[in-house]
C-alpha cells in the first residue's frame, strides 16, 4: 500500500501512543494540515499537547517521512483515515473515533452489518457453545461479528463467526505485530483467510498494555449495531464494553444463563436494567430488523416426532429423558434396564445422534 | 584345613550361587579376613559368626582363618551367608563331620547367641537353586513357609546353628517341611477389602469395575468429590479372580526379592493392591535405589495399582508408568545393578474432572472456567490415557435422591462371573503365555478377538465420530472381547462393542476430541 505524503503525516501523527485524540485534532487545525504540521513541528506546538506526546512525535519526525512508508511495507500492513471513505461509517459517528486504524485483511464495505460479542475470558461450555452458535446464525445471515480475539467467548464468536463461512473483525488492544494472545495467532491468519480483518488504532509495535484494552473496547461496540454480551462476572471489564455501546447509542443484547453461576452476574443485572434478551441469533437479527433468512441452531424441532428406527429399550430410553436431563442411575431406575444394556443402547443412541451425554454423567435428548 | 559350603546371593529376582570357602592355617594370633566383594552387612557378619560359633558350643580357631565368597567379582550383599560361613569354618577345623554338603544350599542369619534370622529373598533363592538341580535347602525356620510351594525341594526349617550341625552330622536329622500343592496354598484366609453391596448406587461404575476385573484392564473413574470413587476402587481385590500357580509364584517372587514380606508368610495368593501417595517419586513407581529394587508397578505384578486423585502425581511419574504399562516389565539400571522385575498390573485411578471438582455436579456449581479444566485435565497425557481401556464417570447424584433402595450384588456374586469370564481366558490364552483379554498383542487381537461385521463397524464410526484415537481402537476390541467373555458368547456382538465405546466415552467428552 503506497501512502501519499499527507497520510504519511498522518501515520507520523499516529505513531505517537500518548498524543490524545483532542490534541492530534488541535495540531491539524493549528497547522492547516497533517504535512504541514509535520514540516512545522516545533517547540512551540509544545502547547498544543502534553509533554510526552511532543518528546515523541518530535523523535520520530527525525525518522522523516520514508520511514513510516517503509515501516508499514515491512509489516506488509495496511491503514485507513479518518477522512477516507472506507472508513468504518459507524465508527466514523462515535464520539472519539481512532484517528487511524492498521488492520489486516479486508475492512467490511459500507454500509454493512455487524453485532459485536463480548464476554469472559474464562467462560465454560454454555457460554462457548452459545457464542459459537450465535455468531455461525449470525455469519449465515450477512452479519459481520466482532470481538477482540482474547480467550472465552471472544475467541469462540470468532471461530463460530468462520464456521458461518462470515466475515469476522477482531479489535487488538495492541500493535498488530504484537497480536495478543499468542495462542490465537492461528486463528488470526482464520479469519484474515476467511475475508475478516484484524484491526488496531495503536502503532504497528505497540505492546498489549493493560489499559489499551479498556479503550480499544470502544472500537470494538462503535464498529457495530448492537453489542451481544455473553457470560461475565459482577464487574468484568466487558462491562465496560457495554458502556461505551449504551455511550454510542448502541443496541445491547444479553445471553442469559444459569441463575446460580458467577458468569450469569452482569448478563442478569443489564437484563434487568433493560438490555434486549437473546435467546438466539433470531433475537438479534429480529430486533434490528434485518430479516431473517437461514438459521442453522434454532430450528426449533418438535418433540412430537418420535424416532422411528430405535429398537424396544432404546425407545423406552428415549422417552424416559423426557424434558431434563438424567443421570446413568436414574435412568436404570426409570427403564429398569441392566447396567450393561444401558451402557450400549446409549452410546448406540448417541451415534445416531438422538442423545448427548453431558459431563457428571448426564444424559439428555438432542436439540431439546 | 579348607571346607567348602554352598549359598545362594540375590541378584534382582533371581539368585547366583556362591561357593562359600573357608581356610583355617595355624598362626600365634587371632586374625578373621573375609575376602570375595562383600558388602558392609556381609563383612560384619564375622562378629555375628564369631560369637555364634562360640555360643552354640563350638570353638573359633586361634590362627588365621579366610573366608573366600566365590565368584569374587559379584558383590554380596545381605545377612544369608551368615550360616554357610560358620558352618563352613566349623568344618574347617574339623570340629564335626557333615555330610552332603556340596548339595545342600545354606541359607540364614545368625544371631550372636547363634539362633537363626530370617533372611530376604529365600524364596527366589530356593526356586535358583531347584533349577541348577539342587533339592536340598537348610533355612531359618521362619522362612521355611515362604518356599512350601516349590514342588520336589527338601526344606529343613532350623531354629540354631546347634540344630543345623546335629542335621548335618546326621545325629539329629531334621524332617523335610512338607511340601504343599498351590490348592493347598489357596486356602488360607484373605481379608478382601470392602464389599461392593456397601456401595449404594452407582451401577454404570460397578459394571466397568466388573468388566475391568474380568479381563484385568486398566480403569479410570471420574467423578465429583464424595462420589465413591475410592470405595469402589478399594472393593475390586475382592472381585478379582484367583491368581493362577505361575501369577502367585511371580508376585511372591518379587515380594521376597524386595524383602517386605513379613516373615512367616507362604505364598502370595491374593492379588496385591498398591496404593502409593501422589508424593511418591518415579523410582519409588518404577524402581531404584542402589541395588535397584522393585518399585510399585512390580510390587502389584499381577495386582492393582491404585493412584487416586491422578493428577495430582507429578506429570514425570505419570509418564514413567507408560512403559511398564506397555511392556509388562519394568527395566531398573542403577550403576550396580540391572534388572528387568515384571510389572503386569492393573492400573486403576481415579480423579476430579476439574480443579474445584464439581464440574458436571448436578447439587453445586462448578466454579472452574474452561481453560482451567482444560489445564488440569491435561495432566494426564493423551498417551497415557490412551491406555486405559475403561473411563467411567462416577454418578454425580447423591443416592439419597435415588428412589430405590435396593442393595446390589455383593462381591461374591460378581466374582463368580469374573471367575467364569477369566476361566475362558485362560483357556483361550493356554498357549500364549498372557493371562487375560487386556495383555492381548495386535497379534492376539486377530486370532481370538473375532467379531461380527457391524460390530467392527460401530467401532471404527465412533472412532470417527467421537474423535478418539486410533489406538483406542485395539483397546476398544479388547474391552468388547471381555464383554462377551462376560456373556460367555463366542464372537463380540454389536452390543459388545457398543458398550465397549461407552467405556471410552469420557474421553472425547473431558479431552474434547469432538468438540473442539
Amino acid at each position: 500500500m503506497n501512502f501519499s505524503e499527507e497520510q504519511l503525516a498522518k501515520l507520523w501523527l499516529a505513531s505517537s501512543e500518548s498524543l490524545s485524540y483532542k490534541a492530534r485534532e488541535r495540531i491539524v487545525k493549528h497547522f492547516g494540515s497533517a504535512l504541514l504540521a509535520f514540516e512545522n513541528f516545533s517547540s512551540e506546538a509544545l502547547s498544543l499537547m502534553g509533554e510526552k506526546a511532543f518528546y515523541e512525535l518530535n523523535s520520530s519526525k527525525g525518522k522523516g517521512l520514508l520511514f513510516f512508508q517503509k515501516e508499514m511495507d515491512n509489516a506488509k500492513a495496511k491503514a485507513v483515515f479518518l477522512e477516507d471513505k472506507e472508513y468504518p461509517t459507524l465508527l466514523k459517528q462515535i464520539q472519539d473515533p481512532p484517528f487511524a486504524l492498521f488492520y489486516y485483511g479486508k475492512l467490511p464495505q459500507n454500509p454493512y452489518k455487524a453485532v459485536a460479542i463480548v464476554g469472559s475470558r474464562r467462560e465454560t461450555k454454555y457460554g462457548s457453545r452459545m457464542a459459537q452458535n450465535i455468531a455461525e446464525d449470525l455469519a449465515l445471515n450477512n452479519v459481520i461479528v466482532v470481538s477482540g480475539l482474547a480467550y472465552g467467548i471472544d475467541s469462540a464468536a470468532h471461530k463460530g463467526s468462520l464456521k458461518g463461512k462470515g466475515k469476522t473483525v477482531a479489535v487488538l488492544g495492541s500493535g498488530l505485530k504484537n497480536i495478543y494472545p499468542k495462542d490465537n495467532i492461528p486463528l488470526a491468519r482464520d479469519i484474515i483467510k476467511a475475508g475478516g480483518c484484524i484491526l488496531s488504532e495503536y502503532p504497528l509495535d505497540s505492546k498489549p498494555l493493560p489499559y489499551h484494552f479498556p479503550v480499544r473496547n470502544r472500537i470494538v461496540s462503535g464498529l457495530c449495531q448492537a453489542v451481544l454480551l455473553i457470560e461475565a462476572r459482577e464487574k468484568s471489564g466487558t462491562l465496560i464494553t457495554i458502556g461505551h455501546a449504551l455511550n454510542q447509542g448502541r443496541e445491547v443484547f444479553a445471553l442469559p444463563g444459569p441463575v446460580d453461576m458467577p458468569t450469569s452476574a452482569a448478563p442478569h443485572r443489564i437484563l434487568k436494567e433493560g438490555a434486549c434478551i437473546c435467546t438466539g441469533a433470531h433475537d438479534i437479527l429480529e430486533n434490528m430488523g434485518w430479516e431473517e433468512a437461514q438459521l442453522s441452531f434454532f430450528d426449533n424441532k418438535t418433540d412430537t416426532e418420535k424416532p422411528k428406527d430405535l429398537t424396544k429399550e432404546q425407545l423406552k430410553i428415549y422417552d424416559s429423558l423426557y424434558g431434563d436431563t438424567f443421570s446413568f442411575e436414574e435412568l436404570l431406575e426409570k427403564t429398569s434396564l441392566c447396567a450393561s444394556e444401558a451402557n450400549a443402547n446409549l452410546v448406540l443412541m448417541e451415534m445416531y445422534g438422538y442423545i448427548e451425554s453431558l459431563p457428571g454423567g448426564m444424559y439428555r435428548r438432542k436439540n431439546v | 584345613m579348607l571346607a567348602r559350603t554352598l549359598c545362594f546371593a540375590l541378584v534382582g529376582v533371581s539368585g547366583e550361587p556362591v561357593d562359600v570357602q573357608a581356610y583355617v592355617s595355624g598362626g600365634s594370633q587371632y586374625q578373621f579376613s573375609m575376602v570375595g566383594l562383600p558388602d558392609a552387612a556381609v563383612k560384619e557378619s564375622r562378629d555375628r559368626v564369631a560369637a555364634a560359633i562360640k555360643n552354640s558350643g563350638f570353638a573359633m580357631p586361634y590362627g588365621h582363618t579366610t573366608v573366600n565368597l566365590s565368584p569374587a567379582d559379584v558383590r554380596k550383599e545381605g545377612t544369608a551367608f551368615d550360616l554357610p560361613i560358620a558352618v563352613a569354618i566349623i568344618q574347617a577345623t574339623q570340629q564335626l563331620k557333615c555330610y552332603g554338603l556340596q548339595d545342600t544350599v545354606l541359607l540364614g542369619e545368625l544371631a550372636l547367641d547363634g539362633s537363626l534370622v530370617p533372611v530376604q529373598g529365600v524364596l527366589p533363592l530356593v526356586i535358583s537353586a531347584k533349577e541348577r538341580g539342587i533339592n536340598k535347602v537348610l533355612l531359618p525356620i521362619k522362612n521355611a513357609p515362604e518356599v512350601e510351594a516349590v514342588e520336589g525341594m527338601q526344606v529343613f526349617g532350623c531354629r540354631s546353628l546347634y540344630e543345623a550341625m546335629q542335621h548335618l552330622s546326621n545325629k539329629n536329622s531334621i524332617l523335610a517341611q512338607v511340601q504343599k500343592s498351590y490348592q493347598e496354598c489357596l486356602k488360607k484366609p484373605k481379608d478382601e477389602g470392602m464389599d461392593l453391596s456397601q456401595v449404594r448406587g452407582q451401577q454404570s461404575a460397578k459394571r466397568a469395575l466388573e468388566v475391568a476385573a474380568a479381563g484385568g484392564h486398566n480403569l479410570l473413574f471420574v467423578g465429583v468429590p464424595g462420589s465413591g470413587k475410592t470405595m469402589l476402587a478399594r472393593c475390586l481385590p475382592g472381585i478379582l479372580p484367583q491368581m493362577t500357580q505361575q501369577e502367585a509364584f511371580e508376585t511372591t517372587l518379587i515380594y521376597s526379592a524386595s524383602g517386605i514380606m513379613p516373615a512367616g508368610t507362604g505364598l502370595i495368593t491374593t492379588r496385591p493392591f498398591r496404593a502409593p501417595h501422589h508424593t511418591a517419586s518415579a523410582a519409588a513407581l518404577i524402581g531404584g535405589g542402589v541395588s535397584a529394587k522393585p518399585g510399585e508397578v512390580s510390587l502389584a505384578h499381577n495386582g492393582v495399582l491404585f493412584l487416586d486423585e491422578m493428577p495430582e502425581y507429578p506429570r514425570r511419574v505419570l509418564e514413567a508408568l507408560r512403559q511398564p504399562l506397555e511392556d509388562g516389565f519394568a527395566t531398573v539400571s542403577r550403576v550396580r545393578a540391572h534388572v528387568e522385575y515384571l510389572s503386569r498390573f492393573m492400573l486403576v485411578a481415579s480423579m476430579n474432572p476439574c480443579p474445584c471438582g464439581y464440574f458436571g455436579s448436578r447439587t453445586r456449581p462448578c466454579r472452574c472456567g474452561n481453560r482451567d479444566i482444560r489445564k488440569y485435565l491435561d495432566r494426564i497425557s493423551g498417551p497415557l490415557l490412551d491406555r486405559i481401556d475403561i473411563q467411567v464417570e462416577a454418578d454425580s447424584v447423591p443416592v439419597e435422591e435415588i428412589a430405590s433402595k435396593v442393595k446390589g450384588e455383593n462381591s461374591a456374586t460378581v466374582r463368580q462371573r469374573v471367575e467364569n469370564a477369566r476361566l475362558i481366558q485362560l483357556k483361550r490364552f493356554k498357549e500364549e503365555n498372557i493371562f487375560c483379554n487386556a495383555q492381548m498383542n495386535n497379534k492376539h487381537i486377530e486370532k481370538y478377538a473375532l467379531a461380527e461385521e457391524n460390530a467392527l463397524k460401530f467401532i471404527q464410526q465412533a472412532i470417527k465420530k467421537f474423535g478418539l484415537s486410533m489406538r483406542a481402537y485395539g483397546r476398544m476390541i479388547k474391552v468388547a472381547r471381555t464383554i462377551a467373555d462376560l456373556k460367555q458368547q463366542e464372537t463380540i456382538k454389536l452390543e459388545d462393542a457398543a458398550e465397549a465405546v461407552q467405556f471410552r466415552m469420557i474421553d472425547a467428552k473431558y479431552w474434547g476430541g469432538a468438540e473442539e
